[in-house]
């Protein structure tokens, strides 16, 4: 007998379906957030279509993706069935994974008639140049990590939570940046983000999105 | 003695005497890094991706037993087989509507272009790192060879196992005993497409999707293989297809469902019955 055949027999099936109403009740839909600045507002380092394509389709894709494997999970939950569960693990983390991580991005980025572009300031630039040397130095590092990702992922820099360190991590697809490390500014390195613009040149677009990219935001994650 | 043999073992593997890239399954997963689990904190700006230690310093004191090897071996690197970019079996735009002329040329000239350099490029570095002795070196490299190595074997499979619409090859009929082993595996060829299909669009990030023969059993099977994993050891790569984004993002954008959908159309099952029949292999 499977582990969630037996988790079934053993629930009384009145409680099942109390359970089944109340996830499913609680349960907010994830929706796509509003970016803070135009499609067009990152050109010429972003183009327009890019944004609105990446915005409109890929990013709700994630957030529609994430509402439907949630929703498959709260009725497995419900029904105790853990395989079912473990097998939709991997939907959320994708889905889920891809929501926040172009949540974060969205953020992370300003024009440059906004703040879009500005060094890091405060104790946050302090931490870049104890770690990297200098600003230059964190950024080159950057690129290279950007490069180095084989297929699809992001580049992040991140805080350490437990000592406060900054330092430069890749994740593949869309694995998100969570546990201890902190998310601080990430860079989406799958095609889908310069493919458009700059084809198969994607040196040239880690090379350019420093001029959009927004400290501040970086700095109120730091600070958090 | 472990360490000597798996050594062996590598080597064999970037320096055998065929005049093909010849890896198997069993050694490339005893040697992949988990790219998952790999966090550079902070990184050396030297260093590459998926390496937890200081790859910068080199190792000057080779393992006595490795005298045995590097003795035998010659100094230069100039008997390294150079891989090239095999040009294409028909013209850029042949298979337009389902794939573009600028989509084509981007792939072959300069994404393919790429894992060639770059496999040259990291094998010419492995075997100065052993011809030195640097081990650390060594296993950086694996990765890179791995990758890049993937990538210019899917890709020339891909090639050879397209072709355009309407074309004798692209039809189905071209592949009688493939077709025979296909409806005895999935009941109908609708039912393979449909999952086959399936797994394509299930893939998350970039990737491959495979139908693949067991070399042992002949039995038939999808696989999708992850960035540029190739389909080594007793798989045998019938039908590849590629759904990195940069395949078809200039033409249908995210639509990825459509360009899976149209990439029916120009499968080269005349390719596909060869490699079924074991009668092809892929020599780079």
């Amino acid at each position: 007998m499977s582990l969630s055949n037996l988790r079934a027999r053993l629930l009384p099936s009145t409680v099942r379906a109390v359970r089944v109403a109340s996830t499913q009740a609680t349960r907010a839909k994830h929706t796509l957030p509003d970016l803070p600045y135009d499609y067009g507002a990152l050109e010429p380092v972003i183009s327009g279509k890019i944004m609105e394509l990446h915005h409109k389709k890929h990013h709700q894709t994630y957030v529609n993706g994430l509402n439907d494997a949630e929703a498959k999970y709260a009725e497995a939950l419900g029904l105790g069935d853990v395989a079912k569960q473990v097998e939709l693990q991997a939907l959320v983390k994708f889905h889920g994974g891809g929501h926040l991580n172009h949540t974060l991005f969205w953020e992370n980025l300003a024009p440059k008639s906004s703040c879009g572009g500005a060094p890091p300031s405060g104790i946050l630039a302090s931490q870049i140049n104890k770690t990297f040397g200098t600003y230059d130095a964190f950024k080159k590092a950057m690129n290279a990590a950007l490069m180095g990702v084989q297929g699809s992922g992001w580049a992040w820099l991140v805080k350490d939570s437990e000592t406060g360190g900054v330092g430069i991590v890749t994740r593949p697809n869309q694995d998100p940046v969570v546990g201890k490390l902190r998310p601080l500014l990430g860079i989406d390195a799958w095609e889908h983000a310069y493919y458009l613009q700059y084809e198969n040149r994607k040196a040239e677009y880690f090379g350019a999105i420093w001029d959009v990219v927004n400290w501040k935001a970086a700095e109120k994650r730091f600070a958090a | 003695m472990q360490f000597l043999q798996y050594f062996a073992v590598f080597t064999q593997i970037i320096y055998g005497s065929d005049n093909h890239l010849n890896v198997t399954g069993s050694q490339i997963a005893a040697t992949s890094v988990d790219s998952e689990t790999a966090t550079i904190l902070p990184v050396d700006i030297e260093s590459k991706i998926g390496v937890d230690f200081d790859i910068t310093a080199t190792t000057e004191v080779p393992l006595a037993t490795n005298s045995i090897i590097f003795d035998n071996i010659d100094k230069t690197t100039d008997y390294l087989k150079k891989f090239t970019l095999p040009s294409l079996p028909y013209a850029y735009n042949a298979l337009e509507p389902y794939i573009s002329k600028q989509i084509m040329e981007l792939h072959h000239t300069r994404h393919h272009q790429a894992y060639v350099d770059n496999l040259n490029a990291a094998l010419q570095g492995h075997a100065t790192a052993f011809q030195k002795a640097d081990v650390k070196k060594q296993i950086e490299l694996q990765q890179v060879i791995k990758f890049n190595g993937g990538g210019h074997i899917n890709h020339s499979l891909f090639w050879a196992n397209l072709s355009p619409a309407g074309t004798p090859a692209a039809s189905p009929s071209a592949a009688p005993q493939l077709r025979d082993a296909i409806e005895e595996r999935w009941g109908s060829y609708d039912t393979f497409k449909e999952k086959f299909s399936k797994a394509l669009l299930g893939i998350q990030g970039s990737g491959w999707g495979w139908l693949v023969k067991d070399k042992n059993k002949g039995i038939l099977s999808i696989e999708t293989t992850k960035d540029q994993d190739p389909v080594i050891g007793d798989r045998i790569p019938i039908i590849g297809v590629d759904m990195w984004e940069h395949a078809y993002y200039i033409q249908y954008l995210n639509d990825k469902a459509s360009y899976v959908e149209g990439v029916w159309n120009i499968i080269n099952w005349e390719t596909a019955e060869t490699r079924f029949k074991n009668l092809t292999s892929l020599y780079l």
